[in-house]
């Protein structure tokens, strides 16, 4: 690749979209660490793409795609360490700490939220393939724990909820908890419509993590 | 590329080889700065977790200093760049052998709301995260919020394209715009 062929096709901006197959994007390295231009615009890219990742571009303190539709619960690492019982207890504890913090707004009204108890429904990795039910908490809204069957995961978690016919109702990207302990997901009330059955499924790089999606029917209180 | 303004930096001719090869410490620091940001870069879809970043920066870093030194490797200051790239290329192909897991890097693999910019990310030191803040936030609302569905919440890109009502070559066109624009700005918090 020369200097022209990178400008003309937009390479940097193909190279940060991941949209080069291999032998282009080698081809575009050896270009970039030789072009004193290309490596210029390389590394402001480069800063642009680990700024945003880093969050130093989001307009609000809550990422829209989880404001009032799915918000992902990370443990504290340390808690999880000693029992099994110790985490699943926490994890309720920072759930329902949390949902006081979060749901007002779209899940609960201003006075109703006082105090408001969320009762995970758990997803197990026996459930793959199956089908759970779940109960629907405060105006229809379902919190789950997944059980991600004790592995540990070093990069973030995309998750992905959809409807059984395959249409995605609401994704974002969680951090993954310490070991064994459950990835903790509230899906608002107003997305789980029109469907019976929801298929959750879980990303980690560019695979599907899981076997099997996650499938599960949610029941009303 | 062409018509942008330019980062700061230094010419690679003789003179600056030479410097490196004395060990002067500010010709170093430019050089583990300058190839830093683009060996960071390159490892990001290659390997999978911030220290194998590391580790291979500093190996390639260290071979290139050893063959430098050695008077081998290099003919021609021109040459450094796509020197430093072979070398890496070796590093990662070492790494893949050793067994060394090599699942691509996920965009956002920092972590949500406890994020920490990575010891690769160009970042990474206070002042210039500062810079990439500012520069980040000059930028239009939409153009921050497509970088944030990008970047920050690894949204499928056909769906931000359905989004937006774009198909994929726009997409490439409106990152191009944000780039631009960022670029502009970054620059201008280097010379202010």
């Amino acid at each position: 690749m020369d200097h022209l062929q990178a400008v003309n096709t937009l390479a940097i901006e193909r190279y940060l979209l991941d949209e080069m197959p291999q032998e282009e994007r080698e081809s575009f390295e050896e270009h970039y660490f030789s072009c004193l231009e290309c490596a210029e615009d390389a590394r402001a890219a480069s800063a642009m793409r680990d700024g945003a990742a880093a969050g130093l571009a989001r307009t609000q303190a809550v990422p829209a795609a989880d404001r009032g539709a799915v918000l992902p619960f990370r443990p504290p690492v340390r808690s999880w360490r000693s029992s099994v019982a110790l985490p699943w207890a926490a994890a309720a504890m920072l759930a329902i700490g949390l949902g006081y913090q979060t749901v007002q707004g779209p899940l609960l009204s201003r006075h109703e939220a006082d105090s408001v108890a969320l009762m995970p429904s758990t997803l197990r990795p026996a459930s793959r393939g199956q089908e759970a039910v779940v109960t629907a908490g405060p105006n229809g809204a379902v919190t789950l724990a997944v059980d991600l069957g004790g592995a540990q995961f070093e990069s973030s978690i995309k998750y992905d909820f959809a409807t059984a016919d395959g249409k995605s109702i609401a994704s974002g990207v969680a951090t993954p908890p310490a070991a064994g302990a459950p990835l903790l997901l509230m899906v608002s009330g107003s997305v789980l419509k029109g469907s019976d059955t929801y298929v959750l499924t879980l990303h980690d790089g560019p695979g599907v993590l899981t076997p099997a999606p996650y499938r599960f029917r949610v029941k009303a209180p | 590329m062409v018509g942008l303004p330019r980062l700061p930096r230094h010419e690679f001719d003789r003179a600056y080889l030479e410097r490196l090869i004395a060990g002067d410490p500010d010709t170093e620091a430019h050089f583990t700065r300058y190839f830093g940001d683009l060996l960071s870069l390159k490892l990001r879809s290659r390997l999978r977790s911030r220290e194998q970043i590391e580790d291979a920066k500093q190996e390639t870093f260290a071979r290139v200093f050893t063959s430098l030194r050695r008077k081998s490797g290099v003919k021609t200051p021109e040459a450094l760049g796509a020197f430093v790239n072979s070398v890496c290329n070796n590093v990662v192909f070492e790494m893949y052998r050793s067994g060394s897991r090599t699942v691509a890097l996920e965009e956002e693999f920092d972590a949500a709301d406890e994020r920490q910019p990575g010891a690769d990310s160009a970042i990474a030191a206070g002042e210039d995260r500062e810079r990439v803040r500012a520069a980040l936030v000059a930028l239009p609302t939409k153009e921050r919020e497509l970088l944030t569905w990008l970047f920050f919440e690894g949204r499928d890109k056909d769906q931000v394209c359905r989004d937006l009502h774009v198909d994929r070559d726009y997409l490439r066109v409106l990152l191009h715009r944000a780039k631009n624009r960022f670029r502009e700005r970054f620059v201008q918090e280097y010379t202010e």
